[in-house]
């Protein structure tokens, strides 16, 4: 059941920084490993071109 | 074709419209522009693809023809000096001639600016500028710092002509996926 | 009609972030035309900072959704025009384009999706999303459907999206962590606003940010380390959501072989959330301190420590991670804290109000439980008892306690860990009231946190005394180490400089503050 959970406290962050770009600066001055989104918020919220490739390929 | 652009230390006072002519055979090229071909690691896919979504804002009177595939219509279209629709398709002949397929139009240069018809000549002929060569060779490659590094110099470059370039390879890269 | 000092545009249905429109307002004030620029969006909370700060507002009919331009010049009446014409203009030009956006992250491309952003790091574990609330509940649902763990740092989500998104985890195994978590330590790695402290034996699970950092330095100047620090976000240990993640961290770190004692943080959960912890706790067969802040004293239960103060939790956490007593560890803090009196009459009493000036929401909480057991009542804009609630955030009545991190003054603006000036004016404007005897403030550091909070503050203190002279007494603590990037020592030295006395913890700077007025 947890064994996501347990992945990440064992393999330590590798961290998708969506937002304060200070974060992730925090994270490499610590070398983590770490990549930055550059998000805007779309018109379906969250990401629209994830979501527009789900109805493209038909399915939910 | 001989070297398109070179480093000046310092020009003559000049005259618009005045012509200059520069011997440039003792001139070390230190780039050549010729395109090798190569296949993208199918592992960039979800970036490459943003990359069509550069055709919004300044750039959202591409977007249009570039889904229609209207791509006379693009030449000499949109902002910039070298206007972004020469750009996109700039990327697209580049993206194409890369991955051995046949660029999808002929282009017109007396359709744009001098410049911009030279550039997008120069790339259905298979030149390709040195940015833009960096990236090609990371895309094929599995180095992500190498992606995000050329992807990046690329996306800065100019006001629109580097993010109008990679819609363009995008396009290229991308629609055979889509079917 | 002389035209105005000040020019006010509205942008409809916007988003910037916080920190863009701070770039941004820095950047309108460096060529000097301007004496006032600020960029916030429509709320409530920012009409009134706006107001106070000089604006008039009448007519602006702005909503949260909508972005404020407000600049004002103390240009000669003939240029006023021009220079506020033009500073309109550059502030949408940067807003476009935002200054020192490209040094960042070196030019380096950053992705605009999230399968992009997989592409680069395949082997990503975790989200960490500060987004506004209103867009953060769907951004953190799309990465746990990528099999992502997610720190929600956003607030703001509305409690539904909560329960949705921590269900969907839960059945993926997957923690998420917030909404409103501002603080996670993992495998000793820092992230959000967190302090760079030592990795060692002890984990924490918490509900509170600032309870964390101040229970992680608090262990780390007594020689511990905290291998992981898991927040949960204040809600989940309410009703409503049951404790989901709570319950889930703390089986995993009880199962976890390299956690040998376990902490759970937070004010007091709901009561069949607390008998949950209880029984997970006594099962788990670790050493275990429960810090309930504020909880009614209990009294430690079969094992488990029970504590109702941040320092305390930490002090019976390391004794008993040395292999030390626990109640005698407590015996002892609370004896150095009856010593404070001595220092209250060094420093000399003082009659008149307390004025609690916090960036800590945990901090404030515990410094008004602390502060309300030696001087009675205390008003606040987020008190222990409603009728204690400030009319006005703004302006302090009697003794107060003010929370800068409280939403009213986060919402769309930069959180007071950040940025230090609303409180640093606040200092000077509570100096003014001739019936203010002691100013209390904490300074928290750590990454993400404001680079010299203490330089900041020191501003408003130094205008403070040339108001006030010796009438007022400063009375401080730092949530924070020396390899912070601040360094705490550093900081220590720029406020005792000012005379601000220095504590060693945010209890024993309350507790000071209130015997200095006491009696």
């Amino acid at each position: 059941m947890t064994m996501s959970m347990t992945k990440l406290l064992k393999e330590g962050p590798k961290v998708v920084n969506i937002g304060v770009e200070q974060f992730y600066a925090d994270l490499k001055t610590q070398k983590a490993e770490a990549v930055s989104m550059d998000w805007k918020p779309s018109a379906a919220g969250g990401d629209l071109l994830a979501r527009l490739k789900k109805l493209r390929k038909g399915g939910n | 074709m001989g070297p398109r652009t070179f480093l000046a230390g310092t020009l003559p006072p000049v005259h618009v419209g005045k012509r200059l002519l520069f011997d440039l055979r003792d001139v070390p090229a230190i780039y050549a522009p010729r395109l090798s071909p190569g296949r993208m690691n199918p592992r960039w896919i979800g970036l490459v693809s943003e990359w069509r979504d550069f055709l919004t804002d300044d750039l959202a009177v591409l977007k249009g023809p570039a889904e229609r595939g209207a791509w006379k219509e693009l030449t000499g279209l949109g902002p910039g000096s070298t206007p972004a629709g020469d750009d996109f398709l700039s990327g697209l002949a580049s993206g194409m001639l890369w991955q051995g397929k046949t660029v999808p139009f002929h282009p017109d240069p007396g359709l744009t600016s001098w410049l911009s018809g030279d550039m997008l000549r120069d790339a259905c002929e298979g030149g390709i500028w040195c940015r833009a060569k960096c990236l090609l060779e990371a895309l094929a490659s599995d180095e992500p710092k190498a992606v995000t590094k050329s992807a990046g110099s690329i996306a800065d470059w100019g006001h629109t002509s580097g993010r109008a370039w990679l819609a363009g390879l995008s396009e290229a890269l991308c629609r055979e996926r889509d079917g | 009609m002389p035209s105005s000092h000040q020019r006010i545009e509205i942008v409809r249905r916007t988003y910037y972030d916080s920190v863009t429109l701070m770039l941004v307002a820095k950047e309108l004030l460096k060529d000097g035309s301007l004496s006032v620029a600020s960029l916030s969006m429509g709320t409530e909370a920012n009409y009134k900072i706006m107001g106070s700060g000089g604006f008039d507002l009448t007519g602006v009919d702005a909503t949260p959704n909508d972005l404020i331009i407000a600049v004002k010049t103390g240009a000669p009446e003939a240029e006023r025009e021009d220079v506020l014409t033009a500073a309109l203009a550059k502030a949408k030009e940067y807003l476009a384009n935002p200054p020192g956006r490209k040094a960042d992250s070196g030019g380096d491309y950053r992705p605009k999706s999230l399968d992009g952003a997989l592409s680069v790091l395949p082997d990503a574990n975790l989200a960490l999303i500060s987004v506004a609330g209103r867009y953060a509940g769907d951004v953190a649902m799309d990465c746990i459907e990528k099999g992502l763990n997610v720190m929600l740092y956003s607030d703001n989500v509305p409690v539904e999206k909560e329960v949705e998104i921590k269900k969907a985890a839960a059945e993926k195994g997957l923690l998420v962590m917030g909404p409103d978590c501002g603080t996670i330590i993992i495998r000793g790695v820092a992230m959000g606003m967190a302090n760079a402290c030592p990795p060692g034996p002890v984990s924490i699970v918490a509900a509170a940010g600032t309870g964390l950092q101040e229970v992680h330095v608090q262990l780390a100047r007594r020689g511990v380390g905290v291998l992981h620090g898991i927040g949960t976000g204040g809600r989940d240990v309410r009703r409503e959501v049951g404790g989901i993640m709570c319950l889930q961290a703390v089986n995993a770190l009880l199962a976890d072989d390299e956690v040998e004692l376990l902490i759970v943080l937070g004010k007091p959960p709901a009561p069949e959330v607390e008998q949950k912890i209880l029984q997970a706790v006594k099962a788990g067969k670790k050493p275990a301190v429960l810090g309930f802040i504020g909880g009614e004293a209990k009294g430690d239960s079969g094992g488990v420590f029970i504590c109702r103060e941040l320092e305390e939790t930490a002090a019976v956490a390391a004794a008993l991670a040395k292999g030390g007593d626990g109640a005698r560890a407590r015996e002892n803090l609370f004896r150095e804290y009856e010593a404070l009196r001595q220092r209250a009459e060094t420093i000399g009493k003082r009659k008149g109000f307390l004025r609690g000036l916090y960036s800590g929401g945990t901090l404030c909480y515990e410094g008004q439980l602390i502060a309300r057991d030696i001087l009675g009542p205390i008003r606040s804009n987020t008190p222990l008892d409603k009728k204690m609630k400030l009319e006005d955030s703004l302006r302090s009545e009697q003794h107060s306690m003010v929370d800068y991190g409280e939403d009213e003054f986060t919402q769309g603006r930069l959180h007071p860990m950040i940025d230090v000036s609303l409180r640093a004016e606040r200092i000077y404007e509570e100096a003014k009231d001739q019936e203010v005897g002691v100013i209390l403030f904490d300074v928290v550091l750590g990454y993400g946190c404001n680079d010299n909070p203490a330089a900041g503050l020191a501003e408003g203190i130094r205008k403070a005394r040339s108001a006030a002279g010796d009438r007022i007494v400063f009375v401080a603590s730092i949530c924070g180490v020396d390899s912070d990037p601040q360094n705490a020592s550093e900081q220590c030295r720029i406020l005792e400089e000012l005379g601000v006395h220095v504590c060693d913890s945010n209890a024993r700077a309350a507790r000071l503050a209130a015997m200095i007025l006491e009696g």
